[in-house]
């Protein structure tokens, strides 16, 4: 722990920041440690949060929205952007901000309405999320349900998933393909299972599909391939097709392709600026420069040579 | 020359062994006042540069400078020194163009001002660094496009000419001092020799020396120009409230002219009295400086009008916060005395004869110089804490800019510095140059050639 | 606080990972290297070497080639060259900013700087009376027509072919010029000894990371330079929780969330919620972009803007770093 980070921390006096700060300073003694942790579970409230009462006719509220795949798809892409950050991957609470756990079983004993009702009026540091469309949120609440259920029991299947692209049609199309191997060794399609369709990108995968691309009876799903996507600079990109399901491992395909638009690597001019170094110098400073420097030194080489002349004379008269 | 051979010759040899006499007894006579003076200035200087140590150890947290604040009064002395360096081109060069003969004695005092100015310049320079062990990178990796490049370029030639415009006008006194002089120690004899370079006064080293210094007269305006200009483009190249204005170089350069003539002003009150050159530094050149002043304080005034009048007219959101603390705010006593006591009420004395007296003279140019360099500090400092975006999350301390002990010491130490290169250099070389003071009173034959 | 320790012996766990696996490569590659190896002779004492795997193994002294150490000159033209082909650039929400700072204190932890130094500051801003205030952090702009490069009289500071301006600790005479140049605030100074570690002390000096810093030198955010080139988002963009930044490569039109690491195309982002930078009359052309700050969920709560320490500047600091 640097020793600057540490005075910091000391110097905010902040109660949150000096309890992080007594937390880091008793890693060291691991033993005390098991002991809080051993304390906390025994205590009485499993969640650090006071309690947040329902009104009763908002918690009656039913959930309207099936929890279809194409739901909980759309209720996990809002999830990731929204509260994933907070809540963590898991929905355990421990993502950047402490947050209250979404699988825990005093959060799970909770209606559908409950939920609805905490998301759209915010509490502390939860922002209230009544600007999202009413749909969106009980997608989201049947995804937070997915979580709770223990993925750690489900025996997770195998898929292999490929790329078609269909050059020939008008419309540029990327077809994914999901298929598992059966008992006997064959391949069979998979269907109703979601495919993220993406390109590479230098930090990420920018996608190219909606939420609804789940495969068909034959396991296969098309995306129309955008035509304003930046390839390299001969218009080559990677397409990225990865297979969603809770049911199945999760397992990627990626191609080249050319169909993205040449990147014109333009970034960098060969021009002169003064804001460049000496090898882009423009030439009107260069010459006044240089040209300035070798005039007047010049001339002050003259008046040397006047001096030396006149030693001359001297040395001779005398 | 009027009246008969024999005349001519007496009265030559007469009136020029005067002059000579007056003007070498100086050299001779080491009071025991400027014993102490040189002792005094030798010990702000070692004092200076225990202090600049310190901060070379420390490193220049031990200033008052901080992030906001990143230019201090080490820079405001750098500009200053800049300035005052000007009036060896003022005197020597332009009021020689234009005949103005009442000057000529002043122009080794000026030359002497300007080399020991521009030398603490560089000094300041180097001072105000925070890597000085890598200023040979200006040379080695200079960026043509950057003004400091440019500065390092002109500021260097500025000093070696001023050097050089020293020493030529200097080689027929150091002849007269080599032939003239008696009981001095062996070391300033043998310089004498070296210096004067075989000066016989031929004609042809006449003609040689004459072109020699017009040429160097005429090369030192432009660069002497420049320097100033450049400096003053450090800070007009910056997208800073008080600071991008374009007619910075003009302002600047006409700001030099006043520092430059206080300067002056003061040595040849100093010098007069201590070398009793009464008859050499007469009423009327403190006369024809007064008005000189007058004339370059009420340009310098022209330009502060432009400077302030315009964005207060304007009122925008950073140039009026700036003109705000200058004129009413936090800064206003400082900036009102400095403008009063150091340009405004000098403007008005000075108009009279009474004050362009030797006394008052020497007073009034003692606050212009003071009000110069308080000036500079107004015009660095203020600026830079209104930045386009708030300070914020720093500490309270980085909201003022209230110089310590540190640079106070060293900034003394440049000043003791510059007084003890002119000092030391006056006590080998006569403050008023001999032959052109003869030249002015009809005295041509002084050589061994020329008799 | 999590992600710097994360980072920080992420960088350990690498370097430490890279030297054993040339240990390992060295075993690997011995049929190919003993044709090319030392005096010694097979058949001679051993030497123990540990794999990347973790084991211990010996190995014939014949069979064990010395890899060259990288020089600091590799490292600084390979800084100045930059990632050619790319174009970084920043996103900021402003709607999403909570003023967490977790942004700030994650870069000072890996620059070593001091609270009060910031190479990105969240300001509390207010453009008039009358409008809304905000959170803002403001980092450098690497802008496009950068004033401070202009003005640097060696060199040391430089706007490198992907657009990220950088700064040579080992060039810079501390003459502060780009200090007074940048219109954004975006530069400070070390005004004293810095603080490091040994570990930090001894390390080659890599300009596109600029640990440890150096007295009497400039220093100011980098775009995480050293992160760019391992594929990884700077480490503000990747500590904020609130999803505030985007950042990403104008040429290929894309920016990754640091938070929620979603790809979105960067001109899509900015057409649609108006994006804008500052300033952009002075001609310096800015590459962070802002999203203003609208239909923001949480109130804004004003904090103190100037911090209560007095005595940060002056204190042991600059003693203390004598290790």
């Amino acid at each position: 722990m640097k020793k600057a980070t540490i005075r910091f921390l000391k110097q905010k006096n902040n109660w949150i920041l000096n309890l992080k700060l007594k937390m880091m300073k008793a890693n060291y003694k691991t033993g005390i440690l098991t002991i809080i942790l051993v304390f906390n579970t025994i205590a009485a409230l499993p969640q650090d949060f006071p309690e947040w009462p329902v009104p009763n006719n908002e918690a009656a509220v039913e959930n309207p929205v099936e929890a279809t795949k194409e739901s909980v798809a759309a209720g996990k892409a809002l999830f990731n952007t929204q509260c994933k950050a907070c809540h963590g991957e898991t929905g355990k609470g421990d993502g950047l901000i402490k947050s209250a756990s979404l699988v825990s079983e005093i959060f799970t004993a909770q209606t559908d309405g409950a939920i609805y009702w905490k998301l759209v009026t915010g509490r502390g540091q939860m922002p209230p999320f009544a600007a999202q469309p009413e749909e969106q949120l009980w997608n989201v609440i049947n995804y937070i349900r997915l979580l709770s259920m223990n993925p750690e029991d489900m025996v997770m299947k195998n898929a292999i998933i490929s790329i078609i692209f269909d050059e020939d049609s008008e419309k540029k199309e990327v077809t994914a393909k999901v298929e598992e191997f059966t008992e006997d060794g064959t391949k069979a399609p998979v269907s109703n299972v979601k495919v993220n369709f993406g390109v590479k990108r230098y930090f990420g995968v920018l996608p190219i599909s909606s939420t609804s691309t789940f495969t068909d009876a034959a396991g296969e799903v098309s995306v129309s391939f955008p035509d304003d996507i930046i390839g390299n600079e001969t218009g080559e990109l990677v397409v990225i097709a990865a297979l969603e399901d809770m049911e199945y491992n999760p397992v990627e395909a990626s191609a080249e392709i050319s169909w993205g638009l040449d990147n014109p690597n333009d970034y960098w001019t060969e021009r002169r600026a003064l804001w460049k170094d000496n090898d882009y110098v423009p030439i009107w400073l260069l010459f006044s420069f240089i040209g300035g420097a070798l005039a007047v030194w010049g001339t002050i080489g003259y008046v040397a040579l006047l001096v030396f002349k006149i030693k001359r004379i001297g040395d001779k008269v005398s | 020359m009027s009246g008969s051979t024999e005349k001519k010759k007496t009265a030559q040899s007469g009136g020029f062994e005067k002059i000579s006499e007056d003007l070498i007894r100086p050299l001779y006579h080491n009071t025991f006042g400027n014993q102490v003076y040189i002792r005094v200035l030798i010990f702000f200087v070692i004092v200076g540069v225990i202090a600049y140590g310190h901060q070379l150890l420390d490193g220049l947290g031990l200033t008052a400078m901080r992030d906001y604040s990143s230019w201090g009064i080490y820079i405001a002395s750098f500009v200053f020194w800049v300035a005052v360096s000007l009036i060896g081109s003022l005197i020597s060069a332009i009021l020689k163009l234009l005949s103005q003969n009442w000057s000529t004695p002043l122009s080794r005092i000026s030359e002497l001002i300007a080399l020991g100015a521009i030398a603490m310049a560089a000094a300041s320079i180097v001072i105000d660094m925070g890597r000085p062990d890598r200023v040979l990178n200006i040379a080695l990796h200079g960026r043509i496009q950057s003004p400091i490049v440019w500065d390092f370029l002109v500021v260097n030639t500025y000093l070696v000419i001023s050097a050089i415009l020293l020493y030529l006008p200097l080689i027929p006194d150091i002849a007269i001092m080599r032939d003239k002089m008696t009981g001095i120690p062996k070391w300033q004899k043998k310089t004498y020799e070296m210096l004067a370079l075989g000066w016989q006064g031929t004609q042809e080293q006449w003609k040689l020396l004459k072109r020699a210094i017009w040429i160097m007269i005429i090369l030192i305006l432009p660069v002497a120009f420049s320097i100033h200009t450049v400096t003053s483009w450090l800070f007009a190249t910056n997208s800073r409230t008080g600071w991008h204005s374009t007619i910075f170089g003009p302002y600047f350069v006409s700001g030099a002219f006043v520092a430059g003539a206080a300067a002056v002003v003061i040595a040849m009150y100093v010098f007069r009295k201590r070398h009793k050159l009464q008859d050499y530094i007469t009423d009327k050149q403190f006369d024809m400086m007064g008005k000189l002043m007058v004339l370059t304080m009420l340009i310098y005034l022209y330009f502060n009008i432009n400077e302030y009048l315009v964005p207060g007219y304007r009122w925008g959101r950073l140039d009026g916060a700036h003109i705000h603390e200058l004129f009413l705010g936090h800064e206003a006593p400082l900036f009102w005395t400095t403008q009063i006591l150091g340009l405004i009420l000098p403007i008005f004395l000075l108009m009279f004869k009474g004050m362009r007296k030797p006394g008052p003279s020497l007073v009034i140019a003692c606050f212009v110089l003071l009000g110069a360099w308080v000036k500079r500090v107004l015009i660095v400092i203020p600026t830079q804490f209104h930045p386009q975006f708030p300070i914020q999350n720093v500490p309270e301390s980085f909201l003022h800019y209230i110089p310590t002990w540190t640079e106070i010491l060293i900034t003394l130490g440049t000043v003791a510095g510059a007084l003890l290169i002119i000092t030391l250099l006056v006590r080998i070389f006569p403050v008023i140059p001999i032959w052109e003071v003869a030249h002015e009173k009809g005295y041509h034959k002084i050589f061994k050639a020329e008799k | 606080m999590k992600k710097n320790k994360e980072n920080k012996s992420e960088t350990r766990r690498s370097f430490l990972k890279s030297s054993a696996l040339l240990g390992a490569g060295a075993i690997a590659g011995s049929a190919v290297l003993s044709s090319c190896s030392t005096d010694a002779e097979p058949g001679g004492e051993k030497v123990k070497l540990l794999t990347a795997s973790g084991e211990l193994v010996e190995v014939d002294p014949s069979q064990i080639k010395k890899v060259r150490k990288e020089k600091m000159s590799e490292l600084s033209e390979r800084g100045r060259e930059g990632l050619v082909g790319h174009h970084w650039t920043m996103v900021i929400d402003l709607s999403k900013c909570k003023n967490a700072r977790k942004c700030m204190t994650a870069c000072q932890g890996a620059h070593d700087l001091l609270p009060y130094q910031h190479h990105i500051n969240v300001l509390q801003m207010q453009d008039s009376k009358s409008t809304a205030p905000y959170y803002m952090p403001k980092p450098c702009f690497h802008c496009d027509n950068p004033p401070c490069t202009k003005v640097c009289p060696v060199n040391a500071t430089f706007k490198r072919k992907d657009g990220i301006v950088l700064i040579d600790n080992e060039r810079c005479i501390g003459c502060r010029f780009c200090v007074a140049a940048c219109p954004y605030s975006a530069r400070m100074f070390q005004w004293f000894e810095p603080e490091y570690t040994e570990e930090e002390k001894n390390r080659l000096y890599d300009v596109e990371l600029n640990v440890p810093q150096k007295k009497g030198t400039i220093t100011k955010c980098l775009f995480s330079a050293d992160r760019l080139r391992k594929g990884q988002l700077p480490y503000c963009v990747s500590a904020c929780p609130n999803g505030v930044y985007w950042f990403g490569d104008k040429m290929e039109d894309s920016v990754t969330n640091g938070t929620s690491k979603e790809t979105r195309k960067f001109s899509d982002l900015i057409k649609e919620n108006a994006g804008y930078t500052y300033f952009e009359d002075l001609g310096t052309k800015p590459q962070v972009y802002y999203l203003p700050p609208k239909n923001r969920t949480f109130e804004y709560e004003p904090v103190d803007k100037i911090m209560k320490d007095d005595h940060a500047g002056e204190e042991s600091s600059h003693t203390n770093a004598k290790h």
